[in-house]
């Protein structure tokens, strides 16, 4: 079978279909959320927020056998005190990012070891699965991407302004902290939503990298995202369709892409005389 | 009632007293010099009457519906590589009072130009920020704040960074924002190259050591030396 029969083939498997479907959708809705969050300097917040999730799935596994429903409402209240906490400028943000993330693992682990009987469920959290995403997961990624895109469809210049430069944004009268408080839910739903398909240890990629790849092509703000998304709607679909047609996983198989694009850039960059 | 008045005014860092007993007000179309030493107080008693930073005692009244326009010390923004080009950074300015639906209109983009020409930055518009020099930086910071009609400009250090070509340049400027009705204040350790432009001066040491024109300023034996001195250190020399 060659390769285009294979990559046809995909399509005929309704959990591929499924898993490229959410995975574009979470893939979109991080990459946007996450040209504000790496541009704060908050790029870690994906990876805490990730492992919170973690955590909280453990919890919600020994009530129910949907733990992201409980999972949800904990690791938005976790986003939002991380990111009220960066307003004050006395905290460190990604000390509270460490704390918080730490304490979720040990409290997840902890929880795994007494019922034991969980344990291969929990793991899936971890390290993801295509084979997992249901109907459900679609109309939840469906959600998630339409707030998103009017979120960022309707406060663009007011998110940049206060990226770039919040305490301007301030004077200015721009809501600063209401836009936070949106940031903080839509970024814990994010991951949430994303840790089925590429798992704790690696949704975070799914906010840092199409941004930092972007940056790589020093434009200006508005380009950067636009190309964040590209890169975001590439890598996952190829990402997914080569981790079905060699039978790798597939989180690893997005990040490791992504990481070498980004290298790729990066060396062309440094011989273009670019930087050194 | 005046444009800003500012009554008993005290600010602390933890337990020290930055400052204290502050009492003045501004009208509409002044300009404003605060003047002291470092350390003095003077960006504290911006950011106080900013909002930035939360008074320990004391009352700050604007007048309704004020536009603010501030121009920091320091650059807020550090991060030579962030993704933005002049153009999206000075568009800002009037979006961030735009309502509704925030969009750049041919207008904006029509008095951006006006404004960067008269900064003479108009080649950089399309550069990416962290591109620019710390003077072109200032300026630009500068462009984006009068892009937004502020009713009263509020400036800290605005000239540090410049040259004296384009200080001179800068403060006609001013003076030409002011004579159209803009209200002015300038913190500024360099009274001499604006000294035609600045009608009232006030100095700062932990409290308003003086309020005057700029005439009773230059008369004032204790403090008028900080005019030409103010490299040197004198302390106590205000009491
Ligand atoms: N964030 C802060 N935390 C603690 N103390 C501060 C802080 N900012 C300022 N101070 C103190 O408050 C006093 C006034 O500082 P401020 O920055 O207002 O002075 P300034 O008059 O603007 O000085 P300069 O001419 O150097 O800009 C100083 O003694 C300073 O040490
Ligand atoms: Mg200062």
């Amino acid at each position: 079978m060659n390769l285009l029969d294979s990559f046809l083939n995909l399509f005929t498997y309704g959990f591929m279909v499924r898993a490229l479907i959410a995975g574009l959708l979470i893939g979109l809705s991080g990459a946007f959320l996450g040209s504000f969050l790496v541009l704060k300097r908050f790029a870690m917040i994906g990876q805490g927020l990730a492992h919170v999730a973690f955590g909280s799935v453990a919890v919600g596994l020994l009530f129910s056998d949907q733990p992201l429903f409980i999972a949800m409402p904990i690791v938005v209240l976790v986003s939002v005190f991380i990111l009220k906490l960066s307003e004050k400028t006395s905290v460190h943000g990604d000390a509270a990012i460490g704390l918080a993330a730490t304490v979720a693992m040990a409290l997840g682990t902890l929880l795994a070891s007494i019922d034991g009987g969980f344990q291969t469920e929990l793991n899936s959290y971890l390290f993801g699965s295509i084979l997992t995403i249901q109907t459900t997961d679609i109309w939840l990624s469906f959600v998630l991407f339409i707030a998103v895109a009017l979120f960022g469809v309707f406060y663009y210049y007011d998110l940049f302004s206060m990226t770039y430069d919040p305490i301007f944004a301030e004077v200015s009268q721009v809501k600063v902290q209401r836009l936070n408080l949106v940031l903080a839910i839509l970024t814990g739903v994010t991951v949430v939503i994303g840790i089925q398909l590429l798992g704790t240890i690696l949704i975070s990629s799914f906010i840092i990298f199409p941004t930092v790849i972007a940056m790589q092509f020093q434009k200006g703000f508005f380009a950067t995202v636009m190309v964040a998304l590209g890169f975001a709607v590439s890598t996952v679909f190829v990402g997914i369709s080569a981790s079905f047609i060699y039978d790798l996983p597939t989180g690893s198989t997005i990040v490791l892409l992504n990481a070498l694009i980004f290298s790729l850039i990066y060396v062309f960059n440094v011989f273009k005389g670019g930087r050194a | 009632m005046s444009l800003l008045d500012v009554n008993q005014l005290s600010v602390k860092y933890e337990s020290f007293t930055a400052l204290k007993d502050v009492n003045f007000s501004v009208e509409r179309n002044e300009f404003l010099a605060i003047l002291g030493e470092n350390g003095s107080g003077k960006t504290t008693l911006i950011k106080a009457i900013l909002g930035l930073k939360d008074p320990h005692s004391g009352i700050i009244t604007w007048e309704k519906d004020i536009r603010l326009g501030y121009l920091p010390q320091h650059l807020n923004v550090q991060d030579r590589s962030f993704p933005a080009t002049v153009k999206e950074v000075v568009l800002t300015g009037a979006l961030a009072y735009q309502k509704g639906f925030k969009r750049p209109t041919p207008e904006m983009v029509q008095k951006m130009t006006q404004i960067l020409e008269d900064l003479s930055i108009a080649h950089l518009t399309c550069q990416r920020i962290g591109t620019l020099s710390g003077g072109q930086q200032q300026r630009v910071l500068l462009a984006r704040t009068l892009m937004s009609d502020p009713d009263i400009l509020i400036m800290d250090e605005p000239t540090s960074a410049l040259d004296p070509s384009m200080r001179k340049t800068f403060y006609d400027l001013l003076k030409d924002l002011n004579a159209k009705g803009m209200t002015i204040i300038v913190i500024t350790h360099d009274v001499g190259s604006a000294s035609d432009v600045i009608q009232r001066i006030i100095y700062l040491d932990q409290t308003i050591k003086f309020d005057g024109t700029f005439g009773e300023y230059c008369e004032n034996e204790a403090i008028s030396p900080y005019i030409h001195t103010h490299q040197s250190h004198h302390h106590g020399s205000a009491q």
